[in-house]
């Protein structure tokens, strides 16, 4: 659940003007509220990249806020400041890695918190991939890995022996992962 | 390096002194004083001074110089905030041009052919040119300094604000020197002199306020 921004922006001015005045702590809080927000533009954003560089470049953002913090101004809001930030540097980032990105600043408005690791497999994709599975193998996914119903139950319904199943299951996960891996 | 532990790392020197608008407009009004004082004591002012300033075509293209520069001084702070070139009001900009440019036009329809553009010589240009760009310089690189330890959104477009500015103040300093006093003459070439020192600002710019 959001919490109202009109909050978030006054928590996050009243962390920032501490930490500029030299409290540390306050000034880590801010850029660990920070850092998720970021995290889930790059990655909504950063579908041309690998994940991997999706942490790489919200560090480098984390290191533009440092170093450019003494641009803020305390009788001005603080979100606006960050996401103009933020935003020059995601694009720059993603230009440099041969990526162009288009980056409205709603995205960093309308954010919803990313959880730490990115997952390779966001449920979205997960869905485009299964169509690509044949039926029996996007079935026995569904059942088991996905609505975790019993490898008994499944083996009946689809008439596999536990073996079989087993063998089905890990081929569709190693395929699935294979289309994760080559996705544009 | 995990993400925590940059944050923690960054944490340990949270403490930084804000770039407030007020030493962005001293460092650029103190560069064109010391620039344009430099210039006016080696060159002198001009003979007929003081006297002169009083005469209306005279006056004006102090205070036209003056008004341009002050106008920009007002909004330059503006670009050393990332989230702020949207609340840049370039209108304002304008009305020293426009008036200008209005000026421009009346003393060529109310000047006989013979007497517009008599003062066009290669040594009053040259000089013109060449003394505004030189008192410029000073101040361009100075507020070009300062911008740079800020985050510009547009470099180029800033650096060409900043080098405009510059020039604005410089020229107005110039004014005390210079003796043409026909409006054709002065709202030209100091206009071109201005946009020559703001395309060069804007090159710089572009490499250096980049981050």
């Amino acid at each position: 659940m959001q919490e109202p921004s009109g909050d978030r922006e006054a928590r996050w001015a009243a962390m920032l003007r501490a930490g500029l005045a030299g409290d540390g702590a306050a000034y880590a809080r801010f850029l660990r509220e920070v850092t998720p927000v970021l995290r889930g533009v790059v990655r909504a954003r950063g579908r041309a990249l690998p994940p991997d560089s999706h942490e790489d470049i919200v560090q480098e953002v984390l290191l533009s806020i440092h170093a450019k913090r003494h641009t803020w101004r305390s009788d001005h809001p603080v979100s606006p400041w960050l996401y103009a930030i933020a935003r020059h540097k995601v694009v720059d980032a993603f230009r440099r890695r041969g990526a162009y990105v288009d980056l409205p600043i709603e995205d960093f408005a309308d954010d919803l918190p990313a959880p730490p690791e990115p997952d390779a497999l966001a449920a979205r994709d997960v869905d485009r991939f299964m169509a690509q599975l044949d039926p029996r193998s996007a079935e026995i996914v569904r059942s088991i890995a996905l609505r975790e119903e019993s490898h008994d139950e499944v083996g009946a319904r689809l008439g596999l022996s536990a073996t079989a199943l087993r063998v089905g299951l890990h081929r569709a996960m190693k395929k699935l992962q294979a289309l994760g891996r080559e996705r544009p | 390096m995990r993400t925590d532990d940059l944050i923690a790392g960054l944490a340990r020197q949270p403490a930084a002194r804000s770039l407030t608008d007020a030493r962005i407009r001293l460092v650029l009004v103190g560069a064109v004083v010391v620039s344009a004082a430099l210039f006016l004591t080696l060159a002198g002012l001009r003979p007929d001074a003081p006297a002169a300033y009083l005469r209306p075509l005279v006056a004006t293209k102090t205070a036209l110089s003056g008004l341009l520069f002050l106008t920009l001084l007002a909004q330059l702070p503006r670009l050393a905030r990332p989230e702020a070139w949207t609340e840049l009001r370039t209108l304002a900009f304008c009305l020293s041009p426009a008036i200008g440019a209005g000026l421009w036009a009346a003393t060529f329809v109310l000047r006989a052919p013979a007497d517009r553009f008599a003062e066009v010589t290669p040594a009053s240009v040259a000089e013109c040119l060449g003394f505004i760009t030189l008192i410029s310089i000073l101040p361009t690189a100075a507020i070009l300094r300062v911008l740079a330890g800020a985050a510009v959104a547009h470099p180029g477009r800033a650096g060409a604000l900043a080098g405009l500015t510059a020039a604005a103040g410089s020229a107005t300093g110039y004014s005390l020197f210079c003796t043409q006093d026909n409006p054709l003459f002065y709202v030209f070439w100091y206009g071109l002199a201005m946009a020559l020192v703001a395309g060069v600002s804007a090159l710089v710019g572009r490499r250096v306020l980049a981050w």
